[in-house]
């Protein structure tokens, strides 16, 4: 058929047609509708709100109003099982397969370490702090075909995730953030055009400080002994060679932890970043020191 | 050669302000060419510290604002501790050992009831037994109670020839006539047994003096 | 100097409980407005510059070193957004199943283009709750009549049932009618698009 009349056809056109401005210009047919005028045949009458009743009367039954009989939102009673759900932490899933697509494609710097900022830095993850929603959960879907050694910093994740990252030789450690802090995380060019000092990160409230103590799940308050010695059970449990960490070529980026005040990698809390600059200032005062070190 | 006077600089400026004509106000051009939009101040909000902060943030040391207002006063610090103390009243460790401390609570007592329901399950076959053998008693003797009852009528019966009513009177002499005779047979019986118990008893003295000798 | 009150609540929190007092730089010193209107206590949740100092009043004044190329710039860099979606470096598996376009796939007569996330542009159009099912492939560059040919037959073994599309040539794409998405993907990674 004649795809390649057609080219020609329009390159043709292209070279006789008289040049753009904005007197041939058009927006495409039905991109704009125009708005309704409440005037003549069409817009006005009874401007759209029909014959009497209380539609065009405008005494409209209020939502969930089922003209007397007791309505579907009043029927039930409390339930104790919700009760508090919305005191309850959240937090976004992301799989262990959705990351492997983000290391595939380059979207995710795998030569440093990985937290929240970078997985949202992607693009391809969002989560809301004023949501309730306090950071990574990382799910193991896709635990088995995982390949990436890396060293990532969530804040929840199974057993499974845990083994699956170790078997590659890459090291996941569990971190709390309180809600100011996550909104640094999520959007750091903002913060830094406001002008304000890096603030301390806040600790784990009571309900959250066994899981960000406890070895299993790689807290980041954990003895690091408790650590080597749960990364050897987990081998044993699921079965791989437990990779040595010290001959890793990479063994530096890998240990690479935060400080538990600490909420941006390499910068502590008090420093005031420019951008536009491309500056930093340090305090020296030894309030402000002592206040930003506690 | 330069020409520098004032005049020419006038006539510049005045042909620099002819160039610009974008009919954006002066706050917006001066965004739109990286400048902080506004040279002096024309609100409130432009004198306060989230503001200024604002414009050094995005625009550096060239928006002529003092760095110092970055960071928190010494009131602001005492504030925000004083919040922290409150709002964070335990530090990490006394947090870990409450929790530690829970847990073992919590083991605890799930401990104390296991046990508690393992003794009670050892004792459990023994129980059963008791139960069953108390509930067949009651019924044996239930039943034992109907039988006495039931063979009395049928004696009765067999001495008057028709069924009696066990409420009747005649009913209730025979049956003390009945027990009467009973008590005086026992009686005579006890007396026998016990006569022979004193022969036997005697033969038996009898006999180990005769061995003794 | 000009003052432009913003909203009647704006510093509000200045004179709520003091309805006698100088108030902050108002040339009027607060004629226009009256203790009454400002009995709506300021809402502390919404952080608004009213709820902030103004600058004359601080005055403390901190020690602090400007570092002008700091060594940890690095860590700053690593945070801030991408202008675009990086480029793929090649590598020698990717364990996500993600598959490389080929070079050998630009010499047939037609193309797939990949889109911005480097991706297959093959998509599922689902209409009328659930009731209408159309596979669209979009970025057709080349003889598009052909690969209609191909793709019909194609699907037409696959599946033993004749699949009708429909052929946009100036939208550079094709509609098939149903969901035939993950069999065209394999068709075009087989293809090398």
């Amino acid at each position: 058929m004649g795809s390649r009349q057609i080219t020609e056809k329009s390159l043709a056109m292209l070279r006789s047609l008289p040049r753009i401005s904005l007197a041939n210009l058009r927006d495409n047919p039905g991109s704009r509708k125009n708005n309704k005028r409440g005037r003549g045949q069409y817009g006005g009458d009874k401007h759209g709100a029909g014959n009497k009743g209380s539609n065009q009367r405008q005494n409209y039954m209020r939502l969930g109003y089922e003209t007397g009989n007791n309505p579907f939102y009043l029927r039930m009673p409390h339930e104790s099982y919700y009760k508090g759900h919305h005191h309850r932490r959240e937090y976004p899933p992301i799989s262990l397969l959705q990351l492997q697509k983000l290391i595939d494609t380059d979207r995710v710097d795998i030569d440093k370490p990985i937290d929240i900022a970078s997985i949202v830095k992607s693009g391809l993850y969002h989560f809301f702090p004023d949501q309730k929603h306090f950071g990574v959960n990382l799910t193991d879907e896709g635990a088995d075909i995982f390949a990436a050694k890396i060293n990532i910093e969530v804040q929840w994740a199974s057993e499974q995730v845990i083994a699956a990252i170790e078997k590659n030789g890459g090291v996941i450690t569990t971190a709390y953030y309180d809600p100011h802090s996550l909104l640094l995380l999520k959007n750091p060019k903002k913060f830094f055009e406001t002008g304000q000092a890096i603030p301390r990160r806040m600790i784990p409230p009571p309900d959250a400080i066994e899981y960000y103590t406890s070895a299993e799940m790689r807290g980041y308050l954990a003895d690091p002994e408790k650590i080597s010695e749960d990364r050897l059970r987990l081998a044993q449990k699921y079965g791989y060679e437990l990779p040595v960490l010290e001959n890793d070529s990479n063994y530096s980026m890998l240990c690479e932890r935060k400080d538990p005040r600490q909420i941006f990698y390499g910068l502590e809390p008090g420093w005031v970043v420019n951008l536009k600059d491309k500056c930093i200032l340090k305090p020296k005062d030894e309030e402000l020191l002592r206040f930003y070190a506690s | 050669m330069i020409d520098d006077t004032e005049d020419a600089k006038a006539r510049e400026a005045e042909i620099e302000m002819k160039r610009n004509i974008s009919r954006l106000s002066s706050a917006h051009y001066n965004i739109i060419n990286d400048r902080k939009p506004y040279e002096e101040p024309k609100s409130l909000a432009h004198l306060t510290v989230k503001y200024n902060r604002k414009i050094y943030g995005k625009y550096g040391i060239a928006s002529g604002v003092n760095p110092n207002i970055c960071w928190p006063t010494k009131q602001e610090i005492a504030d925000k501790k004083e919040f922290e103390s409150v709002a964070f009243p335990y530090t990490i460790k006394e947090m870990m050992e409450t929790a530690a401390e829970n847990r073992r609570q919590q083991n605890l007592k799930i401990e104390l009831r296991e046990k508690d329901v393992a003794a009670k399950f050892a004792k459990l076959d023994q129980w059963k037994k008791e139960l069953n053998s108390k509930i067949a008693k009651k019924a044996a003797e239930v039943q034992a109670a109907k039988q006495k009852k039931e063979r009395l009528v049928e004696e009765v019966r067999r001495h008057f020839g028709f069924t009696l009513d066990p409420r009747d009177e005649r009913f209730q002499e025979m049956l003390a006539k009945r027990e009467k005779e009973q008590k005086k047979q026992e009686k005579l019986a006890k007396r026998e047994a016990k006569e022979k118990n004193m022969i036997a008893k005697l033969q038996q003295q009898n006999i180990e003096i005769n061995e003794k000798s | 100097m000009a003052t432009v009150w913003r909203s009647q609540y704006a510093f509000a929190r200045f004179f709520v409980g003091k309805t006698v007092r100088i108030l902050n730089n108002a040339s009027d010193l607060g004629a226009r407005l009256k203790p009454e209107s400002i009995s709506i206590p300021l809402s502390r949740k919404y952080s608004n510059y009213a709820a902030s100092p103004f600058v004359s009043k601080i005055q403390e004044q901190y020690e602090f070193e400007i570092v002008k190329n700091p060594p940890e710039w690095g860590y700053v860099e690593r945070f801030l957004p991408l202008e675009t979606v990086p480029q793929i470096k090649p590598k020698e598996s990717y364990p996500s199943g993600w598959i490389a376009p080929k070079e050998e796939a630009k010499n047939l007569p037609y193309y797939i283009a990949r889109n911005k996330n480097h991706q297959i542009p093959i998509y599922l159009e689902i209409g009328y709750r659930g009731q209408r099912k159309i596979t669209k492939i979009k970025r057709i560059e080349g003889d598009i009549w052909l690969m209609n040919d191909l793709i019909k037959k194609y699907l037409k073994n696959k599946c033993n049932r004749y699949v009708e599309t429909r052929v946009h040539e100036m939208g550079k794409f094709i509609d098939v009618k149903g969901d035939y998405v993950n069999i065209l993907i394999d068709w075009a990674h087989a293809q090398g698009f």
